[in-house]
């Protein structure tokens, strides 16, 4: 989210509002907003009946939050282009803007080869605050991706292939 | 999961909700403003 806040201008010049939805709750939002200065906005999708439209509920994590992913839609509300990403791997963000600026060119350009993705290297910061994380609040998930970092990289690495 | 998350192609499907400042928020609405959207699911802060 704190990228896309640094390239939010470049949003702007391809004719793009960025949205950002989530199951947390208003203050909560709106804590995020403040903290972080966001310039874009956050919708609360508290009784999740969005990630359940778009399928994209991780019912294991806090009872059901949502997956991370990726749309963007023309103003036919067509789908162009879907990233569905994991904690521990994601698409460049300049990838992204490579497709908004073929697409501000063209309207009706869509994505036709799934975006590459990178994959996440926690910090020594994120392993801490994952691993307080952990401690306080009970929350294993976020170790658990990095652990599964293995499987991750093995399914990145023979999905390239398959395309092949 | 990617056999039922709404495809490349396929219309997005349409939804209304409350926005971080508490105002309605409908997608169809949004795309009406003649903008692009990029719709971010992330997992939130609980």
């Amino acid at each position: 989210m704190a990228e896309i806040q640094k390239k939010y201008d470049t949003y702007l010049k391809f004719n793009t509002q960025v949205f950002a939805i989530s199951v947390d709750p208003l203050k909560q939002s709106q804590n995020l907003i403040e903290k972080m200065k966001l310039p874009y906005k956050l919708l609360c999708d508290e009784d999740k009946h969005v990630i359940d439209l778009y399928h994209l509920t991780n019912p294991f994590e806090h009872n059901g939050i949502a997956k991370p992913a990726t749309f963007i839609i023309n103003q036919e509300g067509k789908i162009c282009y879907r990233s569905l990403d994991g904690t521990a791997n994601r698409v460049d963000l300049s990838d992204e803007l490579l497709f908004l600026e073929k697409l501000h060119n063209d309207a009706g350009y869509e994505m036709d080869n799934a975006p590459k993705k990178s994959l996440i290297i926690p910090t020594p910061k994120n392993m801490w605050r994952m691993s307080l994380n952990m401690i306080f609040k009970g929350n294993f998930a976020d170790w658990m991706h990095f652990l599964l970092f293995p499987v991750e990289m093995f399914r990145m690495m023979t999905s390239r292939f398959k395309k092949k | 999961m990617s056999i039922s998350v709404p495809d490349i192609g396929q219309d997005a499907p349409d939804f209304q909700t409350l926005t971080s400042d508490n105002q309605p928020f409908l997608l169809s609405e949004a795309l009406k403003q003649g903008h692009f959207v990029k719709l971010l699911f992330y997992r939130g802060h609980w």
